[in-house]
């Protein structure tokens, strides 16, 4: 083949600037690590990318939300507990007091303990996590039990999304928990406060058999507060489940997503070494391919 | 009566003159060695017809019969073929380029991150819809997938912009190059008129900016009896037919959002024809197309995913109850509706109420509930909510795969574009093969023509020593 002097510059040309650009990409990802810098470099890993960085995301702001409403659970778990306690106590004090053995000064000084039981429960009653009341429902912002142990939340059922589309409850209905339903009422029974009340009032008016019906009236609550109680615990325990699986799927995604957006960092450093000998090796032949000339030979 | 000693002198003064030419062409052919698309020439060196006297056939020296150049009809065939093809890939590459910065997975504020945020911002207001820092941050997150959704759409008008601005260019370069070629035609055609003379200079610059012609559009052409080029265009319309020239012009095309239409005048000087559709090689197609369907549909995927992105939040938002002042009311906006799918992108904003205040912002399901977050709930649903593509993908997943068919778009016309050079630089090798002018064979060719010359140059003083012999015979 006949090669022209113009053939022979632009063969150096084209092989010098490819080998240039090799060596110029492999430095780059070589020195960035990132396997994906312009959306061309691999599509369809980006799609998969795009994904697994919204997933990601999503996935913090979902823990995020568990630990939320695991202190939500937990503030009511803690009241609830403390109430069971408390109603213990009551218990005790009226079993104690039911007796005949007790005068009139024992159970005086006994309803002082139930006055005092009954302002512990209603301020267990109005505990608050961060500013929100989690005996309240949706009405939050305000103590949902007055001082007569009225109920004045409401029925509001607080779901927070735990996982893509799966929303957990993350308070109980209190109003069932305070007060009786209108089948409970049938059967004579009366809110938490006012059993407590009752109580109270037969101590203080030293009335043996009132003493015994509130006993009853006190099981009735304690049963309630320890079913509750229970519920709590088992919401708990299904949002850290979530929360377990959460970490370990973002773990796994994030690898992903590493494995696409990340360079092979051993690949990248060999192959900068690849390009940047072909370049040399490129550079010299060029050298060589272009001095010699007939020219160079005559006189 | 022979040949006389004046032939023998006739034989020496035409090798002289041969050699000459020889030297003088291998000194043009060195000359113009750098010079593109420049085509090495020949001297056609021919016995002269010979003497018959005598019953003898005496040769009669040698003269040069024409300067002709090394030159390739069927490389250059294809090579113009190739130039149509590279230029197509060429012009689509290099705007479809431009696009890729726009989406570059560097960026932390693509649409897709911002919608993200988003609706990890609804998610604190659901767990804390009643705060008001909260809220602040769910109207600031909102703001932003609206930024992100124009900034998308400015981009891409700026670059349709660009790209407009490009193939007016083309179109101007195209007319130059099409005066250039009818003024060649009628230098080489004046030129021609002596039988066996060759404008090769000439030629060769035509066959150059013939190739640049095809680079920018497709053209067919063919080479009259005259040496004429006549060159037909895209539908057929003539280019140039002998000195006559057709004419690019550009008009703004009002239902394509202002952009140039392309339109011909025929070399006949007939009505203009509007071609920007029917356009079939060369580099503004590439641009056109580019310009006018793939930058179309990203600005109409990004409207759409607007759109409905929008409208669903609204339709949500409006079954909601705000707090404080709003706390009772309820059916209003969250963004403001859009108006015209068109510019669905460009007119993004907040509705006034939520702009005023974020107290409107509606998150309970029931009035007066200030921890209720039942409608917030029902709006997280809309991440995961296959709203885009008839029912098929949610907003993400909507987002990543238009970005990802425009990256295997980019990634095809890299492919292509490079194949193509690939193939020109081969046709560009034979070309060379050819025509390329080669230094160590001029040298030996000057030599060869100095030693020729030497030898003539003899071949005179011989005759003239011959002669003073003759003329010294008489004292």
């Amino acid at each position: 083949m006949r090669v022209a002097e113009n053939q022979r510059y632009r063969q150096v040309n084209d092989k010098v600037a490819t080998a240039k650009g090799n060596n110029a990409r492999a430095m780059d990802t070589a020195s960035s690590m990132k396997a994906i810098r312009d959306i061309s470099d691999d599509p369809v890993g980006l799609t998969r990318a795009l994904r697994y960085k919204d997933q990601i995301s999503s996935q913090d702001q979902h823990v995020k939300n568990i630990e939320m409403s695991k202190g939500y659970l937990e503030t009511s778990e803690l009241a609830i507990s403390s109430m069971t306690e408390n109603l213990m106590r009551a218990k005790e004090l009226s079993i104690g007091m039911a007796n005949d053995t007790n005068n009139a000064q024992s159970r005086d000084a006994a309803s002082r303990e139930i006055r005092e039981i009954i302002d512990e429960i209603v301020m267990l009653s109005n505990s608050n996590y961060n500013g929100k009341f989690v005996f309240g429902g949706y009405r939050n912002q305000s103590p949902p039990i007055t001082r007569d142990g009225d109920y004045v939340g409401d029925d509001g059922k607080i779901f927070v999304e735990v996982a893509p589309g799966k929303f957990s409850q993350i308070n109980v209905t209190a109003r069932d928990l305070f007060t009786p339903t209108s089948e409970e009422q049938e059967k004579g029974h009366v809110n938490m406060i006012h059993s407590l009340q009752r109580v109270y009032d037969a101590l203080v008016t030293n009335d043996k058999f009132a003493i015994q019906h509130g006993l009853s009236e006190l099981e009735f609550h304690l049963d309630k507060v320890t079913s509750f109680q229970a519920t709590i615990g088992g919401m708990w325990n299904s949002i850290n489940g979530t929360q377990n699986r959460i970490n370990r799927e973002t773990e796994a995604v994030k690898g992903r997503l590493s494995g696409i957006m990340d360079a092979d960092a051993f690949a990248a450093v060999s192959d900068f070494k690849k390009t940047e000998t072909i370049l040399q090796s490129t550079l010299l032949a060029a050298n060589k391919v272009l001095q010699p000339s007939l020219l160079n030979f005559l006189q | 009566m022979g040949a006389g000693l004046f032939h023998t002198l006739n034989i020496g003064e035409h090798a002289l003159h041969a050699s000459r030419q020889g030297v003088d062409t291998a000194s043009h052919n060195i000359s113009n060695a750098n010079v593109e698309g420049y085509s090495r020439q020949r001297v056609d060196v021919r016995s002269r017809t010979p003497l018959f006297t005598h019953g003898l056939v005496l040769g009669s020296g040698a003269y040069v019969k024409d300067i002709t150049r090394s030159h390739n009809q069927f490389v250059e065939r294809q090579l113009n073929r190739a130039h149509q093809l590279s230029g197509e890939a060429n012009g689509r590459f290099e705007a479809l380029k431009t696009l890729e910065s726009i989406f570059s997975p560097e960026l932390a504020s693509g649409v897709s991150d911002e919608i993200t945020n988003f609706f990890n911002s609804l998610q604190d207001l659901s767990l804390s819809p009643e705060d008001m820092s909260v809220r602040s941050a769910v109207r600031e997150s909102a703001r932003n997938v609206l930024g992100s959704f124009k900034r998308v759409d400015s981009e891409i008008r700026q670059r349709r912009l660009d790209i407009d601005d490009i193939v007016n260019q083309e179109c101007s370069e195209i007319n130059g190059r099409l005066k250039n070629i009818a003024s060649l035609n009628q230098q080489i055609q004046e030129m021609e008129v002596t039988p066996g003379a060759f404008a090769n200079d000439l030629r060769d610059q035509r066959d150059l900016i013939l190739r640049e012609l095809t680079e920018k559009v497709e053209i067919n052409y063919y080479e009259d009896e005259y040496g004429n080029f006549c060159i037909r265009g895209p539908q057929d319309i003539a280019l140039v037919d002998r000195n006559y020239v057709a004419e690019f012009t550009v008009s703004a095309n009002d239902k394509n959002d202002g952009f140039a239409d392309i339109l011909i005048t025929d070399s006949e000087g007939g009505s203009k024809r509007n071609v920007t559709r029917m356009l079939d090689g060369g580099r503004l197609k590439g641009l056109v197309e580019v310009r006018d369907n793939i930058c179309k549909d990203v600005i109409d995927r990004n409207n759409d995913m607007a759109v409905k992105f929008t409208s669903r939040v609204n339709e949500i938002h409006k079954k909601g109850y705000g707090i404080k002042n709003f706390d009772e009311s309820t059916g209003r906006n969250f963004f403001k509706p859009v108006e015209s799918l068109a510019n669905a992108a460009r007119d993004l904003d907040l509705s006034a109420d939520i702009a005023d205040s974020v107290e409107a912002i509606s998150v309970a399901g029931t009035p007066l509930a200030g921890g209720d977050n039942i409608v917030i709930n029902e709006m997280l649903g809309l991440k995961h909510e296959k709203m885009m593509d008839g029912g098929n993908s949610d907003l993400i997943e909507f987002y990543s795969t238009y970005v990802g068919n425009l990256g295997i778009e980019i990634n095809r016309s890299t492919h292509l574009k490079e194949a193509n050079d690939l193939v020109v630089n081969d046709l560009q090798t034979q070309r060379e093969a050819v025509s390329g002018v080669s230094l160590d064979e001029e040298a030996v060719s000057l030599m060869k023509w100095q030693a020729n010359f030497t030898a003539s140059s003899k071949v005179i003083t011989t005759v003239d020593e011959m002669l003073e012999t003759v003329l010294s015979l008489k004292r």
